[in-house]
């Protein structure tokens, strides 16, 4: 189906480095997939394997529908690229920077221009448009980079550490744009990153990267059911007495029990029963978050007077914390 | 093959060094000592000075080393005019081909080591140029300046040379078809040479002052060609000309082939 971007044992050795071992990953077109792994991990190699500029050592990429390595030629025509070593012409000016890469995808001068001029007004740039980039700020140059990928209306957009070196307001603004930019035109974007918060927020998917080998990759919710293999659920009661206590054991999923919100922050571990504790908040495990309505109507018949019920969900950085922490390995072997 | 790739790559780089203060200095400065300051002074002193404070010793001698066709030229010219003649023909020859080294060189360096080391050549990599479509793009950024700059600074030194040395000889001594030969065939081979050196340079070094300073070092065969004539070891006649061309047109040809055969992205990138 629609893929964008399709690896298959994508492998790249350098003269001793094995810098990708055969990774695997599927983009769905018009989606934001956050590629995400440490310094080191291969996400500026993929990214260059992904654009053709260099060629694998082993395995095959496909980048709407083309042969990266083959093809190479069309599919730049047809992406954009952002990447920390691929800076602006400093000396030359906001401008001449854009309506020269322009005119190296096909642009007419005179189209290149005025696309240009379009770019530097959405990006804020325009009043500086003809200073030399190098007076511009670190967040300016970044969006002038920003602009420069989306010059010819690619299809694709890869990222590869677009907010790096940009304080938390630069950051802020440039991912807004990205999102922006990307969300309304089901652009697809590749973004690398070590940032999770930032890819907590704008990915659809992400895949987790290290060593050269993907780790594990889906939606935010498919990685948590993978690496959680129960769902929990947290109850605020105005008191929790034996009849409640009773109903929620046996709701709970096949006896595996409860514990206390109170307890686990003491260091209880999990499938700790721990009904009849004085606290009034329960991390209950269920088979799935489905089973919340069941689970609350449960409760209500014994008698239970409800506060609040918050599904409990992992973030990214939990995530990706328990994936680099070596549960990855099972997980990749699915 | 995309013509207004190359273009724009061309230009791009042309418009770079151009804001460059480390290029304008050599290019114009160097030029103008060699084409008009020096032979407005030479031609000066040669068609004024009193004769007897010219060591016209060391000239009769060197008059006699030369060769009978060479003597031939001199034949009918007072001593004076054969002065002048010598160093508006001969002596300044090689410093015709120290200018196009010079700017080849300097813009091959910017716009290879340069680029690598400012970071933006990747920029240039994930654009739909194909890798012969920027190499020839940063190939003639440094080629067409190099021969322009060297014909401009010709055209001065013929006017110069001319506007000096007319009282003395009643007429216009140059242009002459030896010195044709050298601007339309020599210099450019020598730019191509010279430009095609420092591209392989820069690809081994760390930036653009280093791939420079080492490409400097090109000036050192044609330090030869200026003592060589001076000491009168041969002289840069058409025969000589026409043979030196012959040769760098069969190394430009091989460097052509390796180049275009070893510039790739592939390569660019992972010696980044
Ligand atoms: N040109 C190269 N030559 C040798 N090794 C390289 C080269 N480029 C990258 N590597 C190695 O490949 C691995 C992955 O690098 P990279 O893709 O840049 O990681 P990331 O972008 O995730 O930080 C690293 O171990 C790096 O040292
Ligand atoms: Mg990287």
């Amino acid at each position: 189906m629609g893929y964008a971007i399709e690896t298959d044992g994508l492998a790249k050795t350098f003269a001793k480095a094995e810098a990708l071992k055969g990774i695997d990953v599927r983009i769905p077109a018009g989606t934001i997939f956050g590629f995400l792994g440490p310094n080191g991990a291969g996400k500026t190699t993929t990214v260059r394997l992904l654009t053709g500029v260099l060629k694998p050592s082993g395995g095959q990429a496909r980048v709407l529908g083309l042969d990266a390595a083959a093809d190479s030629t069309e599919v730049r025509r047809r992406i954009g690229v952002l990447t920390e070593t691929a800076g602006n012409y400093e000396r030359l000016a906001a401008r001449d920077n854009l309506v020269i890469f322009g005119q190296l995808y096909g642009l007419k001068k005179v189209a290149a221009v005025e696309r240009a001029g379009e770019l530097l007004k959405f990006f804020g740039l325009e009043e500086r448009a003809m200073e030399r980039v190098e007076t511009f700020s670190t967040g300016m140059k970044k969006r002038l980079l920003l602009a420069r990928a989306l010059i010819h209306e690619p299809e694709v957009l890869f990222l590869d550490e677009p907010t790096s070196g940009l304080d938390p307001e630069a950051a802020h603004h440039v991912l807004e744009l990205i999102k922006g930019l990307c969300v309304e035109r089901r652009r697809t974007v590749f973004i690398c990153t070590h940032n999770l918060d930032e890819a907590q927020r704008l990915c659809d998917t992400v895949a987790v990267i290290d060593a050269g080998r993907v780790l594990a990759q889906g939606t935010l919710k498919e990685l948590e059911e993978k690496l959680w293999s129960r769902a929990e659920v947290v109850v605020e009661l105005e008191e929790v007495n034996a009849r409640v206590a009773g109903a929620v054991s046996n709701f709970a999923a096949e006896g595996r029990g409860i514990e206390t919100a109170a307890g686990r922050e003491a260091g209880g571990s999990e499938g700790v029963a721990a009904a009849a504790a004085a606290a009034n908040i329960l991390r209950i495990p269920l088979r799935s978050h489905e089973q919340i309505p069941d689970l609350v109507a449960e409760i209500v018949r014994a008698g239970g007077r409800i506060r609040a019920v918050q599904p409990v969900k992992h973030s990214l950085e939990e995530i990706y914390m328990k994936l680099m922490g070596g549960g990855g390995d099972e997980l990749a072997k699915h | 093959m995309n013509w207004q790739s190359i273009r724009v790559v061309m230009i791009k780089d042309i418009k770079e060094i151009g804001k460059n203060l480390q290029f304008w200095l050599p290019t114009v400065l160097v030029p103008l000592i060699m084409a008009v300051v020096l032979p407005v002074v030479v031609s000066l002193i040669f068609s004024r000075a009193p004769l007897n404070s010219l060591n016209t010793g060391s000239w009769n001698a060197m008059f006699k080393r030369m060769p009978e066709a060479l003597q031939n030229v001199f034949a009918g010219m007072t001593q004076r005019q054969a002065m002048v003649f010598i160093f508006a023909n001969y002596l300044f020859k090689p410093f015709f081909l120290i200018i196009p080294v010079m700017v080849a060189s300097i813009i091959a360096a910017n716009s290879f080591a340069g680029e690598r080391e400012r970071k933006t050549i990747e920029s240039l990599f994930y654009t739909p140029v194909s890798d012969l479509e920027l190499l020839m793009g940063k190939v003639l950024a440094a080629f067409v300046p190099s021969v322009a700059v060297s014909w401009l600074a010709f055209a001065a030194f013929v006017a110069a040379v001319d506007a000096t040395s007319f009282p003395l000889f009643g007429r216009l001594i140059l242009p002459t078809v030896p010195w044709v030969l050298l601007l339309a065939l020599l210099v450019p081979a020598v730019s191509f040479l010279s430009l095609a050196i420092t591209v392989l340079i820069s690809a081994r070094v760390r930036g653009f002052q280093e791939a420079q300073q080492i490409a400097g070092a090109l000036v050192v065969p044609i330090l030869f060609l200026v003592f060589g004539q001076v000491i009168g070891l041969f002289i840069l006649d058409a025969g000589a000309i026409l043979a030196i061309t012959v040769v760098l047109a069969v190394l430009d040809y091989l460097l052509v082939k390796i180049g275009a055969q070893t510039f790739s992205r592939e390569r660019v990138i992972t010696q980044l």
